[in-house]
């Protein structure tokens, strides 16, 4: 565990965002909040390493449509998936777009630790 | 040619006949002549002649008259005429049988037939007047000529002698011939018979009381001197139950008596020459029975129209029975052979089968059979072994009808073969044929001599197209039913789908809230930090997801029961009977029995209306989903309500399935629970709410041979 280690949460729903957030810092990483994909994306650059960790549902733009718009401008930064109904379809789009993982809501923070140990070993490597 | 030699003996026969009834109305007819006059008083002869003209096509018209010829010259030779008076009489007795048939056939539209006012009316006024007064002309003017009698006179007696008969033998012979053979291949009918010989023992009994000596008369004390008119009642009686042929035979009987009677010496009218008083007698019998017999044909018509409306609504029952059949039973088997049975018992045919065919070779595709008693076992597969030649007519469209085996080709030797061993006498097979290919037929078969007109044929096609189009619509039914429930099933899937989807989100996200602060403050307590204000934070957070989660399923509770329903004092059976209506067809495709049994007493409860029909309707629908597997006699779905005393009323449903798995019962209730593959596991669940919502309680009993669920409701005292 890498104290420089970022994690970017997006997510809409407030009280999962404030959830995550202690818990991630207090897992000892460092965490940065964006309520929307917009938001996300208008950030100026991401630290690195860094992993996002992003809400499939969301209301104006979801987590898959913000992957998309990274990969045309470029941007391939590791993704955890992270929904509240983890169906085959949304599974399969994510994964073969190039997210490390997705995960079901409520997460154990075992898993949720594993896969973004992974996504930012992946950023390091890079 | 197989008809020549028929034909031949039937020649021959009628020569026979013909020329045996001249001889012996002849020799009536010379027994009734008042010596030393040439004509007779009665004289069937010539309307003997009439009746076998009548009978017989014109082409066979000259045997007719070549028979009675020798029968003729021999008689009134032997009874002193000479050679030329009897040749020439008897053109005049062939001029009037021939006169009145060629009459009759152009006035009448079945000359022979006696069953309606226009036939009755035209054989009076072609045979029974025109012919004899026209004939008596010539007759008469024979006699003058050759026997120097007066003409007048002779026209008279022969006229009536004529005119008598004519009324008299023809149509008894001809209607007489026709009950004779009636009898013989529908044996007599014992009532009938009955009254037909007390008919006949009335009537002669009355004519010689009438016509016969007066010391007769005069022991039955205060009969008039001549009680002609004793005799009409019987004339009406014959009208009214015998028809034409019975006035006829009334009017021949008492005629004979008369003549008879008169040619002894008696007079019925003492004023009166023996001739006059005869004539008169006669006069009065023909004027009587002419009105009488154009009765008793409207009569006959009557009868012969309501036969034939009887006969249509028969027919249209039977076509209606063929239908109701395929409604009424859900098994398709049993609704076949129930209509084949009814098909049978219409028809007369012991034999009746449906074949149906499938492809190109048209090979049999399904069968059914209905057997009456005494016909080999044939079932449908072998009929189409055993009736090769007809089965390649079929495949063609075309339809076979065979009466008897001489209708079957020669070289069709295995058919021929099959009809003999089968003791078939009419076979019919009708195709059904759909755009260009046969796809079944009807085959019929009778073992019985029947009867079977060019108009049974129609109708026969009627009943093969009833069927196949009952048995398509059925199958047409059944399909869409079908597709539809599937649909419906879909349908309530994807939007379940849906809500579970809404649902699942709408938890998970406080979960995930709660599960990430509870975790952050347990490694948080794990690092040894105090119970800083991160923890008390996530306490905070976390109550407050807690408490969104209850709101979540709050407002699903919400979707499924409304907040506000619509209270309203319900009779409790008149829900079950709601939700048996709205489940009418779905237990029919299923061939589900929904028994329902209700409380005497109204069973009143508070509430609203549409959730205790969801509620009903669940548990019902359930019990259907636990029987549809089951054998026919099984699928049975009890629904019985009763109130128990004040209390509360409750609505058993029980059902004949095999009960739910051991150990499952307490999970029936909950949400998403299901035994079946197909089940969503809500339907209990909503229907525990909605009874609970009402302040009842539902409860389900497990047995093996099936499951019983009941709902109890408060029962409401209602003031008059």
């Amino acid at each position: 565990m890498t104290t420089a280690s970022t994690i970017y949460l997006i997510d809409d729903d407030v009280s999962v965002r404030r959830g995550l957030t202690r818990l991630l810092k207090a897992a000892g990483y460092n965490v940065v909040t964006c309520d929307t994909p917009e938001a996300f994306l208008a950030l100026p650059s991401l630290t690195t390493p860094a992993c996002l960790l992003l809400d499939v549902r969301m209301p104006r733009m979801t987590g898959l449509e913000l992957q998309s718009a990274l990969h045309d401008e470029g941007r391939d930064p590791p993704i955890v998936m992270l929904s509240g109904h983890v169906d085959a379809t949304t599974t399969e789009r994510a994964l073969s777009a190039g997210a490390v993982a997705v995960l079901s809501k409520p997460v154990e923070l075992n898993a949720l630790v594993h896969a973004l140990e992974r996504g930012l070993a992946r950023d390091r490597s890079h | 040619m197989i008809n020549g030699r028929s034909h031949t003996l039937r020649a021959l026969a009628l020569t026979l006949v013909v020329a045996a009834g001249y001889y012996l109305g002849a020799q009536i007819g010379l027994a009734l002549t008042f010596t030393p006059a040439t004509t007779s008083v009665l004289w069937p002869p010539n309307a003997i002649l009439t009746a076998a003209l009548l009978m017989t096509p014109p082409r066979l018209w000259w045997v007719c008259l070549a028979a009675a010829l020798p029968a003729h010259i021999l008689l009134e030779i032997g009874a002193g005429f000479s050679a030329a008076l009897s040749a020439l009489l008897f053109v005049t007795n062939c001029s009037e049988a021939l006169l009145a048939v060629i009459a009759v056939r152009a006035l009448s539209d079945a000359p022979g037939r006696f069953d309606s006012f226009r036939r009755v009316a035209a054989f009076i006024g072609g045979a029974g007047l025109l012919a004899p007064i026209v004939s008596s002309f010539a007759d008469a003017a024979v006699v003058m000529l050759l026997r120097h009698e007066a003409y007048w006179d002779v026209w008279r007696v022969r006229v009536f002698a004529n005119v008598l008969t004519e009324l008299s033998v023809a149509p008894a012979i001809i209607l007489g011939w026709r009950a004779a053979r009636r009898l013989l291949t529908h044996g007599p009918r014992a009532r009938w018979l009955a009254e037909a010989i007390a008919f006949g023992g009335s009537v002669m009994a009355l004519a010689i009381l009438v016509f016969g000596r007066p010391s007769l008369r005069e022991t039955v004390p205060g009969t008039l001197p001549t009680p002609i008119v004793l005799l009409f009642p019987v004339f009406g009686w014959a009208a009214m139950r015998f028809g034409v042929g019975g006035i006829s035979a009334a009017l021949l009987g008492s005629a004979f008596v008369a003549s008879y009677e008169a040619a002894s010496g008696q007079r019925p009218f003492a004023t009166l020459t023996p001739v006059d008083s005869l004539i008169a007698v006669q006069m009065i019998l023909a004027v009587v029975a002419m009105p009488l017999m154009c009765i008793a044909g409207l009569l006959d018509e009557r009868r012969l129209a309501t036969a034939r409306l009887a006969a249509k609504l028969h027919f249209e029952e039977l076509l209606s029975a063929i239908s109701a059949s395929f409604l009424r039973f859900p098994d398709d088997a049993v609704a076949l052979r129930t209509a084949l049975g009814e098909v049978s018992k219409f028809c007369g045919a012991e034999y009746v089968a449906l074949l149906q065919l499938e492809g190109d070779a048209g090979d049999l595709a399904a069968e059914s059979v209905w057997y009456g008693p005494g016909v080999v076992n044939l079932s449908a597969a072998s009929f189409l072994r055993r009736f090769p030649y007809a089965m390649t007519r079929l495949r063609s469209g075309e339809t076979v009808a065979w009466k008897g085996a001489d209708m079957i080709p020669p070289d069709a030797v295995e058919d021929r073969r099959s009809f003999d061993e089968f003791h078939f006498r009419i076979m019919v097979i009708l195709p059904f044929v759909a755009g260009h290919s046969v796809r079944g037929a009807l085959a019929l078969a009778t073992t019985r001599e029947r009867r079977v007109s060019a108009s049974d044929l129609p109708q026969l096609r009627l009943i093969a197209d009833v069927i196949a189009n009952a048995r398509t619509r059925r199958q047409a039914e059944l399909d869409a039913q079908r597709s539809r429930q599937e649909l419906a099933h879909l349908a309530r899937r994807a939007s379940l789908g849906e809500l579970a989807s809404a649902l699942a989100h709408q938890l998970n996200q406080p979960l995930a809230g709660i599960l990430a602060h509870a975790q952050a403050s347990q490694l948080l307590i794990a690092a040894g930090a105090p119970a800083g204000p991160d923890v008390r934070d996530s306490l905070a957070d976390i109550i407050q997801d807690c408490r969104r989660a209850r709101d979540v399923i709050q407002r699903v509770r919400d979707m499924v029961a409304p907040s506000n329903p619509q209270l309203t004092i319900l009779d409790l059976n008149e829900i079950v009977r709601d939700v048996a209506t709205l489940l009418a067809s779905d237990t029919l495709i299923r061939r589900v029995t929904l028994s329902l049994e209700f409380d005497g007493d109204a069973s009143p409860v508070h509430g609203d209306r549409v959730l205790l029909q969801q509620a009903v309707l669940n548990v019902i629908v359930n019990a259907i989903d636990a029987v549809t597997e089951r054998p026919l006699r099984d699928r049975v779905v009890l629904v019985r309500t009763g109130s128990f005393g004040h209390d509360h009323v409750q609505i058993r449903v029980r059902d004949h399935g095999t009960g739910l798995p051991p150990g499952s019962e307490a999970q029936v209730f909950d949400p998403f629970f299901s035994t079946k593959s197909t089940g969503l596991g809500m339907g209990l669940g909503i229907a525990r709410s909605i009874v609970e919502s009402h302040g009842g309680a539902i409860e389900l009993f497990n047995n093996p041979t099936g499951v019983v669920v009941t709902i109890n409701l408060p029962a409401v005292e209602v003031v008059a």
